[in-house]
């Protein structure tokens, strides 16, 4: 089982470790020189010394450098990271969730095998698995297992419910992932199950949470704030700041994934913040999202032009650029603005937003100046 | 006083490792998720979404 790997990433060389959050960039030469000595089964000059100084608790194993060492191939598509929703199903039924509908179904073993290794030809070296609750997928240890041996540094998202099963447990210690992300959805087990929608709940994540850190994870916790728990806020990131897990919160709730307004009543009103200026992003060139059927979109909120990876394969991804400048293109219900030439929110999100009807104020940054 | 001679002696360091470069040095990266966060952008993978 490798401890390093060696991949490109967009303009870099990265020496990465699984598990770990600091990395080396080590340039082309010295990549190439890498995947050589691989080969020969040399050991060039510099590696263990840059090695012990990055990773200085980690204990190379005996035997051939191919042993701990996984030289990524350069992908000609240039693919950096992407992320995997393995199925849409939930155990838990949380009124905010942006995927609606959540069904049971995804794809059989064999075409998931086809997926992943597509996502590695196209240069995929950070994956999120994410879901729906991707623990509860009957297939998420034999993903996760793959993704790992292509060589991904592989972040989960989940509600941690099922952190503390021992085969979960067992699989993420030995094979150790970049991150897990778990959600908050309360501090004390009546508000957590009153936004989950289930009995037991709160204690599971609890469970979760604590083996995660009893096995070491790299853990973030994401809380979630909606008008049912929103009394708790404090009491949510103080779990976080008392386990010393770093954290974010979430005020703002989107439309579901199909353009409905459910998931909006749920937002607590005098929690939403002003969203992030949307600068601009590589969505469909350095990155793209794969739903449960292996379509891929450019990312998880522009999903009108999806692409089969398991029919077309990496080469597939060459199309993703002329639907992201597609999707991108002031239309719909921003056609015509005056102000489009200076709009600072992600035009997928704003369709959404239209699509669900929710007032202009809660998605359109123009506001403040007047609008079209 | 006189100048006194003082023998300097080169020692070769492999085993220390230049910290910033181009592309014939290496660079140490503390968090990778700077190198990550570049390729993002900035709706879901922002401040105001979770997913």
């Amino acid at each position: 089982m490798h401890e390093l790997i060696a991949s490109r990433f967009i303009d870099e060389f990265l020496l990465v470790s699984p598990g770990c959050r600091n990395g080396v960039n080590i340039g082309r030469r010295r990549y190439e020189e890498l995947a050589a000595c691989v080969a020969k089964d040399q050991r060039p000059a510099w590696l263990l010394p840059a090695v012990a100084r990055a990773w200085p608790d980690l204990s190379l194993p005996p035997g051939p450098v191919g042993g701990w060492l996984l030289v990524r191939p350069v992908s000609r598509y240039g693919f950096a990271r992407a992320s995997y929703e393995l199925n849409l199903g939930c155990n838990y039924d949380c009124p905010m969730c942006y995927l609606g509908v959540k069904q049971f179904n995804g794809l059989d073993w064999a075409d998931r095998v086809t997926l992943l290794r597509a996502m590695a030809e196209a240069g995929v070296l950070f994956l999120q698995l994410t879901g729906g609750e991707p623990l509860i997928d009957k297939l998420f240890p034999d993903v996760y297992g793959l993704a790992f041996e292509l060589g991904m540094m592989i972040s989960v998202s989940t509600n941690g419910s099922r952190l503390s099963s021992p085969r979960i447990l067992t699989l993420l210690s030995q094979r150790r992932p970049y991150r897990v992300t778990m959600s908050v959805y309360g501090a004390t087990a009546p508000v957590y199950e009153a936004v989950t929608g289930r009995r037991g709940s709160f204690g599971a994540f609890s469970r979760g949470l604590a083996a995660a850190r009893e096995a070491g994870l790299n853990l973030q916790l994401n809380v979630i704030v909606v008008k049912d728990n929103a009394h708790e806020v404090d009491a949510m990131t103080a779990i976080a700041e008392r386990l010393g897990v770093p954290h974010t919160v979430y005020t703002n709730i989107s439309p579901t994934i199909y353009g409905g307004p459910e998931s909006l009543r749920s937002q607590s009103a005098p929690h939403l913040r002003q969203r992030k200026v949307f600068t601009g992003c590589n969505a469909g060139r350095t990155f793209f999202h794969a739903d449960p059927h292996g379509r891929v979109s450019i990312c998880k909120v522009g999903r009108d032009e999806q692409i089969s990876l398991v029919d077309e394969g990496a080469p597939g991804l060459a199309r993703l650029g002329a639907i992201a400048d597609s999707l991108l293109l002031r239309t719909g219900g921003c056609a015509g603005c005056q102000l489009s030439g200076a709009c600072t929110v992600c035009r997928p999100l704003a369709k959404r937003y239209q699509q669900a009807r929710a007032p202009l104020h809660t998605y359109c940054q123009h506001g403040q100046q007047g609008r079209r | 006083m006189p100048p006194v001679p003082v023998e300097i002696q080169l020692r070769a360091r492999a085993e220390e490792v230049p910290q910033h470069a181009g592309d014939e040095e290496i660079e140490f990266v503390p968090d990778l998720d700077a190198y990550v966060e570049h390729s993002m952008c900035s709706c879901s993978a922002g401040d105001d979404n979770p997913y």
